[in-house]
């Protein structure tokens, strides 16, 4: 390396050791929070982490391997119905449900896989959203599953405060290691392979890479860690419908969160998770005949304004022209 | 009863086509995958079903309000916001008119509340019968008047300077900007037409049945498939994708009963897109 | 043993036809020109032998095997590397980290980080860009994407290089630098089959070359040969520069 480099590395060093310790003030403060919290809070932060867990689940399909798998929440509405299912139909204890939602989610991702991940990006869009409308309508029609009416989980033994801690540590901890998979991924072949299919499939295939073990094993892991969460959501709830676990709202939500934190980075889901829910939940509750409007206008203004996502802010400094970058270079 | 089976279904096909149509147009043209149209149509509903209140006229003849209050919409919308990333590659648009989806639904949200809404011409019972075929009057008058905008629409992108300036723009855009085609201006052209013609659709949707602000999202999965089957971007396909539609919507209530139509749509939707690689006309889907 | 084998090979799109049943044979260790007019079908032969684009009839062999049905990460893994026209750099990585997925990926079995890495660095500074490696893509001028194209490539260690215009939008002294870059290449025992339009290049470094035009193989011979071809000259070179070259040549010998 030049010489010239070393002031910069020493900057960078720096610059890793203060992240390294927000990171852990960060992640002391999560897990002590419920101790110092009111329960509405603990449950937000909760939801805040299980979206978390969808936008990163998200973020592996789309942000790295660049598959736009919009219905991803398919895959949280079936993990959700499979652990309902089991627990009020065969008397499974909650652990043992949700392994099965996770190992179901993955082998219908890889099964379904085989048909719709050679379809081109516009198309794969499209067939997961149908695929998630499907799944909906087909759960609806089911007697198993409680058709349109919906399943009641047996009740989590304990009372109010007990229930809200431990879905709030089952979220982070769910989360932490979403995310730390996402971190061990982007800095190995895996990671690598994924970031060229997503830039050029072909060119990634004349280098040697072959895809579709690539996005199997991409939309598997997003499966995985969906379906989890799914499960996780319908033990908390205590009743799912297929209109709750399938909406589609949520479903954007993700990729909001995904693209507003940034698309493709470690952390950035998780950054935008915890913005969008917070306002979200401001919304719901002062503004809720606005919440649209506010949602969609983040929306809008995030792909105006900064389409890579707060994460690729983060160490610039703050002009106008960052802002603008992402319109001079994407205008027609 | 077959025969009224095919004759419902084409019927109401014609809607379905034009439907796609719009769709299909953008996408052809810009790239773009418009996620706000169905909201868009039901936009045009709601300023039918407004209209038709204020001033009681006939339906059909609100349709030019629809028409052109969504042209104009359209045009403003993509020139001054989806322009600003159309380069960005379809995740960014997508998630974009996404978004404009979202404001809009709190739109008509706001304006009109959430019950569903419809209109009732006078003559909305009258039928005609034909060989053994009951026809509705209105069943008829949609599907004509869808038609006639497609095939006026066809004929315009393929015949008229400004038409031919479009199709230019998709083809080649640096070729078409030398030769002197404003690329923003008919990329913001196309989206008015698109958005005009399904301001245009929704007037007559909801003849045919109430809507409410969410209903958008059924739409879309049903302009998704004609527009695929038809191939996207291609015109006349999407008008056989939307007879197609029409006739498996109607063949599907026979046969499977009501509750089962949608999984048959969704379904369906997914195999044409594993098995038919072209559509019937379009490009492929693989990659 | 033949090492890269075209029989009757033919591509077609729908009604055109843009490779017509074309033999061709390239020699172990020889730079191979391809040459013709815009549309005479070089770069759908090239695509078809590295398999991004099937093959409607004929047979492609490379080293005895045949390259029909085989997926294109199958025939990179055989040892072909191919820089496209249109240069395709992974937007969004680095210089270095694009050619370390050459590296990476390229061979069976693939190598790790730390031995592709150091190997990349090699490869950058061989094509001279040293100092831009840890530049983004979109950093980096046309003439140095052409060159990371390359680097991409040869990272792979292949044994047959495929090079698809990678002199054109290139200055003089560039065209010299990369000239000299490809006589490298083939002196350390890599064959290569470029696809060319700058005459001076090509005549210079070829071994052999072959000639298309609307999809057919109209010679295949020595850049001497060709010159003084007159199906060549009247569809491609021109009278003018056969007299030009024909009375360098003469000078030189």
């Amino acid at each position: 390396m030049a010489d010239g480099d070393r002031p910069g590395r020493k900057a960078a060093a720096r610059h890793t050791w203060a992240t390294r310790c927000v990171l852990v003030a960060l992640l002391l403060s999560a897990f002590l929070a419920p101790l110092f919290l009111r329960g509405y809070w603990v449950r937000l932060l909760a939801n805040v982490f299980m979206f978390g867990i969808l936008a990163q689940g998200v973020n592996i399909i789309a942000g790295y391997c660049g598959y736009l798998a919009l219905g991803n929440i398919l895959f949280f509405g079936l993990g959700a119905y499979v652990t309902a299912v089991l627990m009020t139909h065969f008397a499974f204890p909650f652990p043992a449900a949700f392994a099965a939602s996770g190992a179901g989610a993955v082998i219908f991702s890889a099964g379904i896989g085989l048909l719709i991940l050679r379809l081109k990006g516009q198309y794969f869009l499209m067939a997961t959203l149908a695929l998630s409308e499907l799944m909906r309508e087909i759960i609806s029609s089911l007697d198993i599953t409680g058709g349109g009416r919906g399943l009641t989980l047996p009740m989590f033994a304990g009372g109010a405060a007990a229930v809200n801690n431990f879905f709030y540590y089952l979220m982070l901890l769910l989360m932490l290691a979403c995310t730390f998979s996402i971190w061990c991924i982007d800095r190995s072949h895996l990671g690598l392979a994924f970031k060229a299919i997503k830039f050029d499939e072909d060119a990634a295939s004349v280098m040697g890479i072959n895809p579709p073990p690539y996005k199997t094993a991409a939309w598997a892991i997003s499966a995985l860690f969906t379906g989890f969460a799914g499960s996780a959501f319908a033990y908390w709830m205590g009743y799912i419908d297929p209109g709750v676990v399938f909406e589609i709202t949520p479903s954007i939500k993700m990729y909001l969160m995904m693209v507003l934190g940034g698309a493709g980075t470690v952390w950035g889901p998780v950054a935008g998770a915890l913005f969008i829910e917070l306002v979200s939940e401001f919304a719901w509750s002062r503004f809720m005949e606005y919440q649209f409007l506010i949602v969609g206008s983040i929306l809008i203004l995030t792909c105006l304004f900064t389409p890579k996502g707060l994460m690729d802010l983060v160490g610039k400094k703050i002009t106008l022209s960052l802002f603008t970058k992402g319109i001079r270079e994407n205008r027609i | 009863m077959i025969l009224q089976m095919i004759i419902n279904g084409l019927l109401v096909g014609g809607l379905y086509a034009s439907i796609g149509v719009s769709f299909s147009l953008v996408y052809g043209i810009m790239g773009i995958i418009n996620l706000a149209q169905g909201t868009q149509i039901i936009l045009g509903a709601y300023l039918t079903c407004a209209t038709c209140q204020l001033f009681h006229i006939d339906p059909f003849l609100t349709l030019p309000v629809s028409a052109l209050v969504l042209f104009g919409m359209g045009y403003a919308v993509q020139r001054c916001i989806i322009n600003l990333v159309g380069k960005g590659g379809v995740v960014l648009t997508s998630l974009l008119t996404f978004g404009l989806n979202l404001v809009l639904i709190n739109i008509i949200l706001l304006v009109w509340n959430a019950d569903f809404r419809g209109v009732n011409p006078s003559y909305a019972g009258k039928n005609f019968e034909v060989a053994g075929v009951t026809i509705p009057y209105v069943r008829l008058a949609v599907f004509f008047v869808a038609v006639v905008a497609t095939m006026t629409l066809h004929w315009f992108l393929g015949h008229t300077q400004t038409g031919n300036a479009i199709h230019a723009s998709s083809q080649n855009k640096r070729a078409a900007q030398i030769v002197g085609i404003n690329i923003r201006h008919s990329y913001a052209l196309t989206f008015a037409i698109s958005s005009g013609l399904a301001g245009a659709m929704g007037t007559l949707y909801v003849i045919l049945k109430p809507v409410s602000p969410f209903s958008g999202a059924d739409l879309l999965m049903i302009l998704f498939l004609v527009a695929v089957l038809g191939g996207l971007g291609n015109i006349p396909g999407a008008l056989l994708g939307g007879m197609v539609m029409g006739l498996a919507d109607s063949f599907s209530v026979l046969c499977l009963g009501m509750q089962y139509q949608k999984i048959v749509l969704f379904l369906g939707f997914i195999l044409v897109l594993i098995f038919l690689p072209r559509g019937f006309f379009g490009r492929r889907f693989y990659g | 043993m033949k090492f890269l084998e075209g029989v009757s090979v033919t591509r077609r799109f729908g009604g055109l036809v843009a490779v017509n049943e074309v033999d061709f044979t390239v020699e172990e260790g020889e730079i191979f020109g391809l040459i013709g007019p815009n549309g005479a079908g070089k770069t759908t032969l090239l695509n078809m032998i590295n398999g991004i684009l099937p093959i409607s009839s004929g047979k492609l062999y490379f080293r005895e095997q045949c390259l029909n049905d085989l997926k294109p990460h199958e025939i990179t893994h055989l040892g072909i590397g191919r820089a496209f026209q249109i240069v395709r750099p992974f937007e969004g990585l680095t210089a270095l980290q694009n050619v370390m997925v050459g590296g990476i990926f390229g061979m069976k079995p693939r190598k790790n980080s730390k031995k592709a890495a150091r190997e990349a660095q090699e490869v950058l500074a061989f094509v001279g860009l040293s100092e831009k490696m840890d530049r983004q893509v979109a950093g980096l001028t046309i003439p140095d994407r052409k060159r990371l194209e390359v680097a991409r490539a040869l990272a792979m260690n292949p044994k047959l290089l495929l090079l698809d215009e990678v002199m054109s939008a290139l200055n003089p002294k560039e065209v010299d630098d990369m000239m000299e870059m490809v006589r490298e290449v083939n002196r350390q025992g890599v064959t290569v089959v470029m696809i060319e339009h700058v005459m001076r290049a090509t005549m210079a470094i070829c071994h052999r070359i072959l000639v298309l035009h609307h999809g057919r193989r109209i010679a295949m011979d020595t850049p001497q040969e060709i010159s003084q071809n007159e199906e060549v000259l009247k569809s491609y070179l021109g009278e003018r520069f056969a007299r030009m070259e024909a009375e360098r040549r003469r000078t030189i010998d």
